[in-house]
């Protein structure tokens, strides 16, 4: 997408609360924040919008993220489309889990905002300079 | 069984939830389980019979069975193997009725998709669950037939109830650790959110403050840390629910104690409680893994400290023992820990603070027992320590006294002479 416009974030977390901070503290930073409320929405609205960046909760009904994640990874559409996993599991093997299936961070809740921009930062700048191999 | 696969019998007839099971068993890394799928419970009690299996996993409703026939069918072929039983509804009281009929333990499938370690954990419980039943019965087995002989009858019996007692008390810690993990871990993961839910709504604020807000900037640091504090507790629960596996290898205890008497060092300075360190440089090595005994000295100190808010004396002594007489966890029975003739090292960690009354003593390896206010402690400190002792194959004793002091004594393996 032309970086003309605004960067466009897609949120994914079933807690309303939750998406309601996200679009706040997102927004104060410049991005525009578009949110869903579980895997099927995000999935849509993913193909649709073609954010720049998805942040994807892990538990939440209908699709869960980790499964949500392998879809976004399935389709061509959303494929490239860097996912950084925001998410209350934490253990190492769920850490793996995020990684193997593609995500390009994992982040632990609670965690302090500006780490989550960083990795956002990070993550756009992956888009736009795929790594070599 | 230590490094052999567990062999599972999946009897499942749905292919996405079998494929949450397969999926949920793959990920396990001690111990591996080597899955065989079954989506009828006849193909399942014909694999059954064809041997080999450790475990069985099922569902209750299959299509040539339905609900606890399907489990009455399995029982009927094997009293031997452990059963896990799916569901996919949430009902205690079809769950009572399958552990009454002789399920070790229950699992709705919802939950195994969100959380995959709950199945893992419930396979570990039942099989060892499973373990110590048939022993249980195989002790019953000994009661009976030490009841026919004569001779010396009246001593055998005594010593199989004895033992039968000991493994019946090893059955009700494993449940009890069990519903303690399961539990830890369902409330970790629903208290994170909403702690995250504050720690952004600090993030989003701080920005908003004018530099001459200082009191309100002041609250949100004050939030801030509370956040951080019941986060800390969390991960604790986490950590104590989460199978560890142990590594054991010879090591100097004095290294071990003094790198847990760092972090103490400050409470200890602060409440003037002196500290005195009577530990041989020659000890020999002790069979060990160094952060799971870090924490257990970590723990006992802590323990000491929260004893003394008047200041005293933390003692702590470690000298080879041999152990000549019969005492708890001494001698020949199967349970003992430890033979007599053994040699171990005895490890004293001494107070000299308020003591444990006599009638809570038994209690304290209890978990969720504690005397602490609520906040100060959730009592787990001393069944987490037990745990880790048990896992090292060391016993753990307490004495104590009102107003003079507590004594925690560890009993540790020495490393095998030769260096291994």
């Amino acid at each position: 997408m032309a970086p003309s416009g605004l960067m466009t974030i897609l949120a994914v977390d079933d807690e309303a609360n939750s998406r309601k901070l996200l679009k706040l503290l997102l927004e104060r930073e410049g991005f525009r924040v578009i949110t869903a409320a579980n895997g099927e929405e995000a999935l849509i609205l993913a193909k649709v919008e073609q954010p720049q960046v998805i942040l994807l909760d892990v538990m939440m009904p209908k699709l869960n993220g980790y499964d949500a994640l392998r879809r976004l990874r399935e389709d061509q559409d959303t494929a490239a489309i860097p996912v950084i996993m925001v998410t209350a599991k934490g253990t190492e093997h769920d850490i793996a889990a995020s990684f193997r299936l593609g995500a390009a961070f994992h982040i632990e809740k609670p965690y302090e905002t500006k780490d989550l921009l960083q990795k956002i930062q990070v993550a756009l700048r992956l888009r736009e300079q795929p790594p070599q191999t | 069984m230590t490094n052999d696969r567990v062999k599972v019998l999946l009897i499942e007839d749905s292919p996405e939830d079998a494929h949450v099971m397969q999926d949920a068993l793959a990920a396990a890394s001690e111990p591996q389980f080597e899955v065989t799928w079954a989506n009828r419970l006849s193909l399942g009690l014909e694999q059954l019979r064809g041997g080999g299996m450790d475990v069985i996993l099922t569902d209750l409703d299959l299509p040539d069975s339905r609900g606890l026939n399907t489990l009455a069918a399995i029982r009927a072929q094997t009293d031997r193997h452990p059963i896990v039983v799916l569901t996919s509804s949430d009902n205690d009281q079809l769950a009572i009725q399958a552990v009454q009929q002789g399920a070790q333990d229950y699992l709705v499938k919802g939950y195994v998709q969100v959380y995959p370690s709950l199945l893992l954990r419930a396979m570990g419980y039942a099989i060892e669950r499973n373990r110590m039943a048939q022993r249980e019965k195989e002790l019953t087995g000994a009661v009976a037939a030490a009841a026919l002989a004569e001779g010396q009858r009246a001593a055998e019996l005594d010593r199989a109830y004895q033992e039968l007692k000991q493994t019946q008390a090893l059955l009700v810690q494993a449940e009890k650790m069990a519903a303690v993990g399961q539990l830890a871990s369902g409330i970790a993961h629903e208290v994170k959110n909403p702690l995250n839910i504050i720690l952004q709504s600090i993030n989003y604020l701080e920005p908003e403050l004018k530099p001459e807000q200082a009191q309100q900037q002041e609250i949100l640091n004050v939030m801030r840390e509370a956040v951080t504090a019941a986060n800390t507790i969390i991960r604790g629960l986490l950590d104590f629910s989460k199978p560890t596996p142990l590594e054991l290898k010879p090591a100097p205890l004095r290294g071990v104690i003094e790198a847990s008497l760092v972090l103490v060092r400050k409470e200890l300075d602060a409440r003037g409680i002196r500290l005195a360190h009577e530990i041989p440089a020659d000890l020999p090595p002790v069979l060990l893994d160094e952060n799971q005994m870090k924490q257990v000295f970590l723990n006992l100190f802590l323990n000491a400290i929260h004893a003394m808010p008047q200041g005293g004396q933390l003692t702590v002594r470690a000298a080879v023992q041999d152990l000549a007489k019969p005492g708890d966890g001494v001698g020949k029975r199967a349970s003992d820990v430890f033979r007599i003739g053994d040699r171990a090292v005895a490890c004293e960690v001494a107070d000299t603070g308020t003591g444990i009354p006599k009638e809570l003593l038994p209690k304290v390896f209890t978990p969720f027992f504690t005397t602490k206010a609520p906040g100060e402690g959730v009592g787990l400190g001393l069944s987490i320590t037990k745990t880790l002792i048990d896992g090292h194959r060391g016993l753990i004793q307490i004495a104590s006294e009102e107003g003079r002091g507590t004594t925690v004594t560890l009993l540790l393996r020495l490393a095998p002479a030769g260096g291994r």
